[in-house]
């Protein structure tokens, strides 16, 4: 047995609950990839922030170390100028004063200029332009120097105090205003130089300034948004977590429901006094219970062989093969066709055991029509085979040891009443009547109790033809035309011009027992009336009379067999109770139904249908006796 | 027309009701045997032009009492009717399979007996 329950299922991990799928909102991405994202947006924010600071502060360095690397080159351009003055003012000197303290600081004061040139050319990466004006400032410092030297010789060396020649100090002084000229376009251009770095340095700065500004103004609002997706998160994984703990709690419940059916199942089964046995699809024993155990006499379990040797693994005297074949086959059958197939008449064979005759019910197991296996239901039934031994031992009793001497008494009594054996006087008959109607009576009573017997025990047998239903009515008018006269009843017909296909014996002795009762239980002068209507590819027989009526309590009980419908009615009308009885059989043995509608005082109506010979022509299963257990197709 | 029948049962009764019909009614010959064996011994020597043979009969039954005179040349040709007890259809049917010109069921009523072994035989 299973419980419907809807399909629940857990994707994945706790993370599950994030994904798309999982999200009654429909959104497109889950919570946990917007919170992977936003993390990612807050690290690359946090990222471009400490970028922008390091990169504005490298800016500024680099920035302070151009200005100072240029505040140098212009400090040495002014010392190279300053000492390039000295030089002119040394020159000067001497030659105005000849005094030799001049001429040694006009020689220190070249010195200096040398060495600031050249650490002009050390201390800085140099442009093109500025290296073209030092170079100049070199050449120039040299020519000017090489100018100034001779006539300092010269004055030193002359002792006439003649003054120096003013072309050669125009052309000197020419030399130190180039000198100056150059000097300055270096300081100019290095002073261009460092506000171009300068500016360009505030720019980066500015920049790097602005993506920090940037990052650090989204970084809160990243971390808000995750702290937001973070919550969901958890609100989600706790929701989950719940839902879990319900589903557990509800499976742990479900798995204690099925150890408790299957506790149920097991001690239905083991107190089961039905033998059930389990097979697979191969007809190998997969179970027993404790009465198939017990039935089949196995001591130990069998569970593993196959059902052919655990049933029929002895060499039991008395199996009829036939019927063992066909024991046999149900279970084939079932395994084969998915349906179940009963025998009631089956017979087991085990081992070391007396040949047991068995019902059995074999019910298919499987899924979408594929049979897994099957289960075998069975009981021994030799108690009731014996019994029915018995009954029929009994039954042939009757049939030949009453029927024969009856036979004798009332083929006797016919000859006497005849006339060839001799005439009898008034009385005599008068008492041969008498003996002649009880034997038919009591030879009737006989019969009936044979044909219940057989219709009750199955073997009760029909000889079907078509036969014109105003033949079967006649016969029965017949039939009942005498005892009507007597009981003063008028017999009237009304039937319908159809050929029935039925048995005509039966179906007439049926209308002889409905007519003999609607006579019996009817007053004298009212009028019974037997009918036979086409109604839908059957004829309805229907029997009414304007009797006495059946109480509504007794209608339930009168097919019942020896019912009578009270104590009294036996001892004044006659009869054993048996003809409603066999009636009914005899009409159930067509495939009908005997139906009774009746009240105290308004009298009775029996119907029953008989299919029409030619509704049976055109489909022939209406022909065919309801089967009480049908093939059912196995339920997956 | 006189004829001469053989009447074959166990139950002595049923013989002397058979025979009475059989005479009385019909005014024919009747020899009445009670049992299988003694019905062959008779059909060879007195070669009746029928035999009314009853079905259940204890050690040579109906059947068999068929058998053996339908195994031997001179009683091959003599028609036989069965008389049994056994009414149901199913067994009526069995028993039309055998050899035999009819089947008639007990109870038979006395007055109309050699009527019905006439219809059966072809005799009307």
């Amino acid at each position: 047995m299973s419980r419907e329950r809807p399909a629940q299922r857990v994707d994945g991990p706790l993370e599950g609950s994030f994904h798309a799928g999982a999200d009654d909102s429909g959104h497109r991405f889950s919570d946990s990839t917007i919170f992977r994202v936003g993390l990612g947006a807050v690290l690359l924010a946090f990222g471009l922030f400490l970028w922008a600071s390091v990169a504005a502060t490298r800016k500024l360095a680099d920035a302070n170390d151009a200005s100072l690397r240029a505040v140098t080159v212009l400090r040495r351009v002014d010392e190279l100028t300053t000492h390039a003055t000295r030089i002119e003012n040394g020159f000067h000197a001497f030659i105005l004063t000849r005094d030799i303290p001049y001429q040694v600081a006009w020689r220190n004061a070249q010195t200096g200029a040398w060495a600031q040139v050249q650490a002009i050319r050390t201390d800085r990466d140099l442009t093109t332009d500025q290296t073209r004006h030092l170079d100049a400032i070199q050449t120039v410092l040299e020519d000017w120097l090489a100018a100034q030297e001779p006539v300092m010789q010269a004055v030193r060396d002359d002792t006439t105090g003649a003054p120096v020649d003013a072309a050669v100090l125009a052309a000197i002084s020419e030399l130190g205003r180039q000198l100056d000229m150059h000097a300055e376009a270096v300081q100019r251009i290095e002073a261009t130089r460092m506000n171009v770095v300068a500016v360009h340095a505030e720019a980066q700065q500015r920049r790097a300034l602005v993506y920090a500004t940037l990052a650090a103004a989204l970084i809160p609002f990243l971390i808000f948004g995750i702290a937001i997706l973070w919550a969901r998160h958890t609100a989600r994984m706790e929701a989950t977590i719940a839902t879990l703990e319900r589903e557990g709690e509800e499976r742990a419940e479900i798995e204690a429901s099925l150890e408790r059916l299957a506790r149920r199942h097991r001690v239905i089964l083991d107190a089961a006094a039905d033998g059930i046995v389990e097979v697979d699809a191969n007809g190998i024993v997969t179970f027993l219970n404790p009465a198939a155990l017990a039935i089949l006499g196995i001591r130990k379990h069998a569970a593993g062989q196959p059902y052919g040797d655990v049933v029929f693994g002895g060499e039991a005297l008395g199996v009829d093969a036939e019927q063992a074949s066909a024991t046999r086959q149900a279970v084939e059958l079932a395994l084969r066709d998915g349906r179940v197939h009963a025998d009631t008449n089956g017979i087991f064979a085990p081992r070391g055991g007396r040949a047991l005759p068995v019902e059995l019910q074999v019910a298919p197991m499987g899924q979408a029509g594929r049979v897994s296996g099957a289960v075998i239901t069975f009981r021994d039934v030799s108690a009731q085979r014996e019994l029915a031994r018995q009954r029929n031992q009994l039954m042939g009793i009757l049939s030949h040891e009453l029927r024969t001497p009856l036979t004798s008494v009332r083929g006797s009594l016919g000859l006497i009443a005849a006339g060839p054996v001799g005439a009898l006087n008034e009385k005599g008959r008068e008492l041969l009547r008498i003996a002649i109607q009880n034997s038919d009576r009591l030879m009737r009573t006989i019969g009936d109790i044979l044909d219940v017997e057989r219709i009750e025990s199955g073997r009760f047998d029909l000889e079907r033809a078509p036969t014109p239903a105003r033949v079967i009515v006649d016969e029965a008018l017949a039939a009942v035309r005498k005892i009507a006269t007597e009981a003063g009843v008028d017999v009237e017909s009304d039937v319908a011009d159809v050929v029935v296909h039925a048995d005509r014996d039966r179906i007439a002795q049926v209308l002889i027992h409905l007519l003999e009762n609607a006579v019996k239980f009817s007053p004298t002068g009212t009028t019974t009336r037997v009918e036979v209507a086409e109604a839908e590819g059957s004829a309805r027989f229907t029997v009414r009379d304007e009797g006495f009526g059946i109480p509504e309590e007794q209608l339930a009980g009168i097919f019942d067999r020896y019912h009578q419908v009270d104590a009294s009615d036996s001892r004044s009308r006659g009869g054993a109770g048996l003809g409603l009885t066999l009636s009914r059989g005899i009409v159930r043995e067509h495939g009908a139904e005997l139906e009774v509608a009746s009240a105290p005082g308004e009298g009775s109506r029996f119907t029953f249908e008989i299919p029409l010979a030619a509704a049976v022509r055109e489909s022939p299963d209406r022909d065919r006796r309801d089967d009480p257990e049908p093939d059912r197709q196995a339920v997956a | 027309m006189s004829r001469k029948i053989l009447i074959v049962d166990d139950e002595e009764d049923i013989r002397t009701v058979a025979t009475a019909s059989l005479e009385l009614v019909a005014g024919w010959s009747v020899i009445a045997v009670s049992s299988g064996e003694a019905a062959v011994e008779v059909a060879l020597r007195e070669q009746p032009d029928a035999v009314l043979l009853d079905v259940m009969m204890p050690q040579l039954d109906g059947p068999s009492t068929l058998e053996l005179l339908r195994s031997d040349p001179v009683t091959r040709a003599i028609p036989v009717v069965f008389l049994t007890a056994k009414v149901q259809p199913a067994e009526r049917r069995r028993l039309s399979t055998l050899p035999v010109a009819g089947v008639l069921t007990k109870p038979f009523d006395p007055l109309s007996l050699a009527d019905q072994v006439s219809g059966v035989l072809g005799w009307v």
